[in-house]
């Protein structure tokens, strides 16, 4: 598998700000949660930090219409799509079966999920709501996004908790290498609630746990060879069987530490590496915002050279992903804000 | 685009599996099918307070795997999934701890398996009782497809697969190019799914469940009936195949993944997605339309899939027989694609495929009408295909290991 | 209030049809396909959910429902005739 696959596109929101810009001004400042989840009603006023994603900035991409029957764990994959589409200079809609869609999520669409028990529990099982069985299912945001952007090529929805991440970019690799698709849109959503908050709470009582997070982050993704515009290129995708890492010689190692306890001996028996989940909270398909700050940091020269990600689940598997920087200086203008000057 | 389309190196099926309503095995499935016996079916299988009673095909208690029922809700479809896997770990000729070392992923499609939908914690929840967290921590080693590999000791690449109906056929298309591409040498794929009252009311609420057994393609049919169960083939790299003189019973020579990006419940009309879908798999396989044996429907029995459907084989296979084999199984959502996968496998080598179960009266709005009993079938070649919710749609194409 | 004004003020805000004001709707309008609200199989079964729970009126058959759900007269005529008071 000689052919690296060029990232085009970013675009990714949470509790940094949405789209690119914002991602920068958090790199910069180190971020923190913005905000903050109840536990339900049980706690009184209780609640705990959190980093939340705001999405009315989607309406600027499509009419409200549309987005009608769109919960917010679609919206957020949804705003994620556009932003990426438009930092790859992409028209929307999309309007091709040879684009792809992967969507990596460890828990779904929790919101919705439990808004359906609430329309059984309360209306009795003959009056579930079918709009919001339908919007709990996973594959849900993957539906939207292909309605409503017009793509028609392969779709997968993969929920592998920690390793959703490196899942869906394994297999976003392996269909450009194949030309299963010519570009793949690949995006990790992620949810809270009070159902969430109510259980890092208790989980929390035991051992530390990290700050929970949401949003999304997606990549434009080509074949190296069909891009012109690339901002950096994957080199390995990969699960790699064992538990011992091969550091890459040269590059930076970036850690998906975002604070699980599970997973925070594997990274301490690392070298040291950076964490960028301050920016984003602790999440589960967090690898794919890792890959999408990592590129920032490159842009930025807070990084040079290459960056190996890693990102490890609670049963010792990990993945691991190869990035390197773009080869011919491009985009430094455009990611400088006019607020940020 | 000079990449696609493009023939595809075919990938050996060494092992098979499959446990449903209408079976504890493969082989006790396909007895029922071509005996025309629909599956176990049950109506108290889930608890209800909906007015109407709807047939479910549910697997009975002495079908279930050891410890099944005592186990956490959450981690039933990773054990439906591992008993199917060792089916066709035996089958292919390993010992259940023989693949550790090897390079082996796991690969499987469900719904219910990774819904963090526990309504026994939620109700608590809601009351403000403070429930215990253990059903969240349960649901946080419940990954099906993590259970396969603790389960068996394996340290490939390991993947769940959420794409609701179509989950297990595309997890199978997927796990190949795992093959393929030297990710690994072997694979599990396939899918498992549990009937839970969460999805049972949902589907009620959509209105396409049928108040009694399924008639799919039928001209009076009502909608599906749900069922549970697992389905998995074992996928082996030549090499590995061949170094351990393992004879294929079939290879996957083809796999399309569309959407139709048409509506978020129901298909496009004229199969639009699911015609590229079969493209794709002719394609990689470097076969034509008509070299197709066979085709194992999706055949829900809900008055659209049906008719989507109907309307491809008229106007694109004509001529080609096909049959649904929810009749016998129910609709088992992401263990579908698994399930059927392993039948249409059976099929090829038996040189036959099952009457459709519950066709009374061939909808005469489209042309083709599938096979009413057991029937004999020529050639060497099938496609199982499924299709989801939000317009996804799976094909995969198998060869008959001895050509 | 009215069974034509409470159906048209549920249908704006259970099926979130934020661009629209319930006393704009037609009684007369098709509420499914184009040239009426745009309704879709999705909202249909929605909609019968609504109806029961709002009105306690069931539609079995979504065959049938079909001219039921045809405009806000013919849903107002349903629910007036098929009411448990």
């Amino acid at each position: 598998m000689s052919d690296r696959v060029a990232i085009c596109g970013m675009g990714l929101l949470g509790g940094f700000g949405a789209g690119r810009n914002a991602a920068c001004r958090a790199l910069g400042t180190g971020g923190g949660p913005n905000g903050a989840v109840d536990l339900g009603n049980m706690e009184g006023a209780a609640s705990l930090p959190a980093y939340i994603a705001d999405t009315t900035l989607l309406e600027q991409y499509l009419n409200k219409r549309l987005l009608r029957r769109v919960n917010r764990y679609s919206k957020m994959a949804l705003l994620g799509a556009c932003l990426a589409l438009e930092d790859a200079g992409c028209g929307i809609p999309v309007a091709s079966d040879r684009v792809g869609v992967i969507i990596a999520s460890g828990y779904g669409a929790l919101s919705t999920t439990f808004e359906f028990l609430d329309s059984m529990i309360n209306d009795g099982d003959a009056l579930a709501s079918p709009l919001l069985f339908s919007n709990s299912v996973h594959s849900s945001a993957a539906s939207h996004l292909s309605i409503l952007l017009q793509i028609s090529g392969p779709c997968l929805t993969i929920s592998q908790f920690e390793l959703s991440g490196v899942a869906a970019l394994m297999t976003a690799y392996d269909w450009l290498a194949d030309g299963a698709a010519d570009a793949v849109l690949v995006g990790a959503v992620e949810e809270v609630n009070s159902v969430m908050s109510y259980c890092y709470d208790r989980f929390g009582e035991s051992t530390a746990t990290g700050t929970m997070g949401e949003g999304a982050c997606f990549l434009l993704l080509r074949r190296e060879t069909d891009a012109v515009n690339a901002q950096a290129c994957l080199e390995r995708v990969a699960c790699p069987e064992g538990s011992q890492l091969k550091r890459e010689p040269g590059a930076t190692l970036v850690v998906g530490d975002d604070g699980q306890p599970c997973c925070a001996d594997y990274y301490r028996s690392l070298d040291p590496g950076i964490s960028f989940a301050s920016r984003y909270g602790s999440l589960p398909s967090g690898q794919i915002f890792d890959v999408a700050f990592s590129v920032l940091a490159q842009q930025m020269g807070i990084i040079s050279g290459r960056v190996q990600s890693i990102k490890a689940d609670k049963e010792g598997k990990w993945g691991e992903i190869l990035i390197a920087p773009r080869t011919a200086p491009a985009r430094e203008t455009q990611f400088m804000d006019e607020s940020h000057v | 685009m000079e990449h696609w389309p493009r023939k595809k190196e075919p990938v050996p099926v060494t092992g098979c599996g499959c446990l449903c309503a209408a079976g504890k095995t493969l082989s006790e499935t396909m007895d029922s099918l071509y005996a025309g016996r629909r599956g176990n079916i049950s109506f108290e299988q889930v608890v209800s307070t909906h007015p109407i009673k709807y047939p479910l095909f549910a697997l009975p208690p002495e079908f279930a795997p050891a410890g099944y029922s005592d186990a956490p809700e959450c981690e039933r479809c990773g054990r439906l999934a591992i008993a199917a896997a060792t089916e066709a770990v035996l089958d292919a000729g390993f010992a259940p701890d023989a693949l550790k070392g090897r390079r082996v992923g796991v690969c499987i499609g469900t719904t219910v398996g990774s819904a963090m939908n526990n309504e026994g914690f939620y109700r608590e929840f809601r009351l403000e009782m403070r429930p215990d967290v253990e059903p969240i921590r349960s649901f946080l080693q419940a990954n099906p497809a993590a259970m396969v590999a603790r389960a068996f000791s394996l340290s490939g690449p390991c993947m769940t697969v959420v794409n609701a109906c179509s989950s297990g056929t595309v997890a199978i298309g997927e796990a190949a190019d795992w093959i393929r591409t030297g990710r690994c040498d072997l694979a599990i794929a396939g899918g498992a799914d549990m009937l839970c009252r969460v999805v049972y009311n949902g589907f009620i609420s959509l209105k396409i469940t049928d108040e009694a057994p399924c008639r799919p393609f039928d001209q009076d049919r009502r909608g599906l009936n749900l069922g549970e169960g697992a389905g998995v083939v074992l996928l082996e790299s030549t090499a590995s195949a061949g170094a351990r003189n393992a004879v294929p019973r079939a290879r996957l020579c083809g796999y399309g993944n569309a959407c139709d990006a048409y509506h978020p419940s129901a298909p496009h009309p004229q199969a639009a997605g699911l015609a590229r879908a079969f493209d794709r798999a002719l394609a990689q396989a470097g076969i034509q339309d008509r070299d197709l044996a066979f085709i194992n429907a999706h055949g829900t029995g809900t008055p659209e899939n049906d008719a989507a459907e109907g309307h491809l084989f008229s106007t694109r296979f004509s001529g080609i027989p096909f049959s649904s084999t929810k009749g016998y199984t129910g609709h088992t959502l992401g263990a579908a694609g698994g399930i059927e996968a392993a039948i249409t496998i059976a099929c090829l080598e038996a040189g036959q495929i099952p009457g459709n179960a519950g066709l009374r009266t061939p909808d005469p709005a489209w042309e083709a009408a599938p096979v009413a009993q057991t029937t004999a079938i020529r050639g060497c070649h099938a496609i199982s295909d499924s299709a989801a919710f939000g317009g996804n749609n799976g094909a995969i194409l198998f060869e008959r290991g001895n050509p | 209030m009215d069974v034509r004004q409470k159906l048209k003020r549920i249908i704006v805000e259970e099926l979130n049809l934020e661009d629209i004001h319930p006393g704009d709707i037609d009684n007369n309008a098709p509420l499914f396909g184009e040239g009426g609200l745009g309704l879709d199989s999705l909202d249909a079964v929605e909609l019968a959910v609504l109806l029961e729970k709002h009105f306690g009126v069931a539609i079995k058959d979504m065959a049938k429902g079909r001219e039921v759900f045809r405009s806000i007269d013919t849903l107002a005529n349903y629910v007036e005739a098929n009411a448990v008071a």
